[in-house]
């Protein structure tokens, strides 16, 4: 898949289970499926700023990630949905034993900006490093410091994370 | 009416993808450098989940390739994630064509909603603008942010789009009568919710939504249209009917639609179809029908073959009370 060149039946057929499996941490079931659908034309309306250096896959997993949370603003369905289904993907790492992760899905999640969600879904539900959330986030390392303190502030004074 | 689909942020993917910050250290051969081994483990110390992606997918990502072998012969729980990939891949996807019918049509698509964003906000901060307003769009309601989960009502008073009685499923109020496919319509007025039936009153600002069970997969499209205006699409919003699989109990649409302040019938229908098709494929015999419809009146047959639920309901301008 390179810039201009982006044929969705290809792309799809390539990458599907890419995708799915990422929109699998937030959805289940049929409406998976639409939002499978819904990223990858997501995907198609941005193919333009798909440059052709970048994985395809690394691309899609982001577009996937953000596309899923943008969609899953409603803090009630946030905490459902993640809760309901951030076990069970194949290829995935269980993290609902972890009591952070758990925190974070139950309570904390809902009320951060997408930014902060971003970053703190990498780092409790992904449990990625901090070089790589900042990789996949575009910012520095030190930013995603920052956002992973803030979230830490607002998990203490509410009892927070451990 | 006129949908708006879901709302953008631009803090997410374009300002990440364009400030220059992604680069996966592909080399112009194509090959992934070795710099990338200490990224695809996560903080326990496994291989992370898009890591293993990119090993199933990208055969010229070398040296991930390498650094991930190694980790794969030692780490029991790894391999046993990428087995469980490889198995999933094993089974080949379908394209949706639903997917490939929207190639040409995405970018239209994509500024109607910006457009309609703006007016939906202007109506939740000004009242009075929610009459106004979209008589400036051409009589057109604003729909909903597409991901509002509106909570629906239970039990026996759950409005079903054939009207007629039969067993409810306790769990999820809509009403069943045999068959392989239903819909449930509910309107909110801003602080509660209600089913409705054909021939119930709506009003300007109301919002409805849609619960939907069927028995087996196919393609579901739910479109409306009112006496005088262009049919419009109402799930999914794009006009393109989305694939619907078959559940024992009914779900609830993210979608739902805004009523304008045009008075008059509102027809809303919902079709489930064998095969992909679109609100295009339907427009003319909708609107040939839906303007000037007697609510008594069934609807004919939208497509052959599909299966086909209706509700008439009429609006009245004034809004019932502030929009919230």
């Amino acid at each position: 898949m390179a810039q201009g060149q982006f044929d969705v039946g290809v792309v799809y057929r390539d990458y599907g289970h890419v995708v799915l499996r990422r929109v699998l941490r937030f959805y289940s079931g049929s409406e998976a499926e639409e939002v499978v659908q819904e990223v990858f034309l997501k995907a198609l309306e941005r193919q333009d700023s798909f440059r052709g250096a970048s994985s395809p896959v690394t691309w899609l997993y982001r577009v996937a990630t953000n596309h899923c949370l943008n969609r899953l603003r409603d803090e009630r369905r946030r905490r459902e949905l993640l809760r309901a289904h951030a076990h069970d993907v194949p290829g995935a790492r269980p993290r609902s034993h972890d009591p952070d992760a758990r925190i974070f899905l139950a309570s904390l999640w809902s009320q951060l900006d997408e930014e902060h969600a971003a970053v703190g879904t990498y780092y409790y539900v992904d449990g990625l490093t901090h070089d790589r959330i900042a990789e996949l986030v575009g910012c520095s390392p030190r930013t995603v410091g920052n956002r992973l303190a803030a979230i830490r502030r607002l998990a203490e004074s509410q009892g927070g994370l451990p | 009416m006129i949908q708006d689909a879901m709302t953008e942020d631009p803090t997410t993917e374009d300002a990440m993808i364009e400030d220059g910050r992604v680069d996966d250290g592909r080399t112009d051969d194509g090959a992934v450098d070795d710099r990338w081994g200490a990224g695809v483990l996560d903080r326990d110390g496994h291989v992370t989940a898009l890591a293993l992606e990119r090993y199933l997918h990208e055969p010229k990502a070398h040296g991930l390739r390498r650094t991930l072998d190694a980790h794969l012969s030692a780490c029991g729980t790894c391999a046993g994630r990428l087995s469980a990939m490889e198995a999933m891949n094993a089974t080949p996807l379908v394209v949706p064509p639903a997917l490939l019918q929207r190639r040409t049509q995405a970018k239209v698509v994509q500024l109607r909603p910006r457009i309609f964003a703006t007016a939906a906000l202007a109506i939740a901060a000004v009242a009075l603008v929610a009459v106004a307003l979209p008589q400036a769009l051409g009589g057109a309601a604003v729909d909903l942010d597409a991901t509002d989960p509106a909570p629906m009502v239970q039990g026996p008073g759950a409005g079903s789009a054939t009207g007629a009685t039969g067993a409810v499923a306790a769990s999820t109020g809509l009403r069943r009568k045999g068959g392989s496919f239903d819909v449930g319509f509910w309107v909110h007025d801003g602080a509660r919710e209600r089913a409705v039936a054909s021939g119930d009153t709506v009003r300007a600002g109301e919002r409805v939504g849609f619960r939907v069970w069927s028995a087996t997969p196919g393609y579901l499209l739910i479109v409306g249209v009112d006496s005088s205006g262009p049919a419009y699409a109402c799930h999914p919003q794009s006009g393109t009917a989305g694939l619907v699989a078959a559940a024992p109990e009914a779900r609830t649409l993210a979608s739902a639609v805004r009523f304008d302040a045009k008075p008059g019938l509102e027809r809303l229908v919902a079709l489930r179809c064998d095969a992909p098709f679109a609100l295009a494929d339907v427009r003319v015999a909708l609107e040939r029908a839906g303007h000037g419809a007697d609510p008594k009146r069934q609807l004919p047959v939208l497509r052959p073959g599909c299966a086909q639920r209706q509700i008439v309901l009429r609006k009245v301008a004034a809004p019932a009370e502030p929009l919230r």
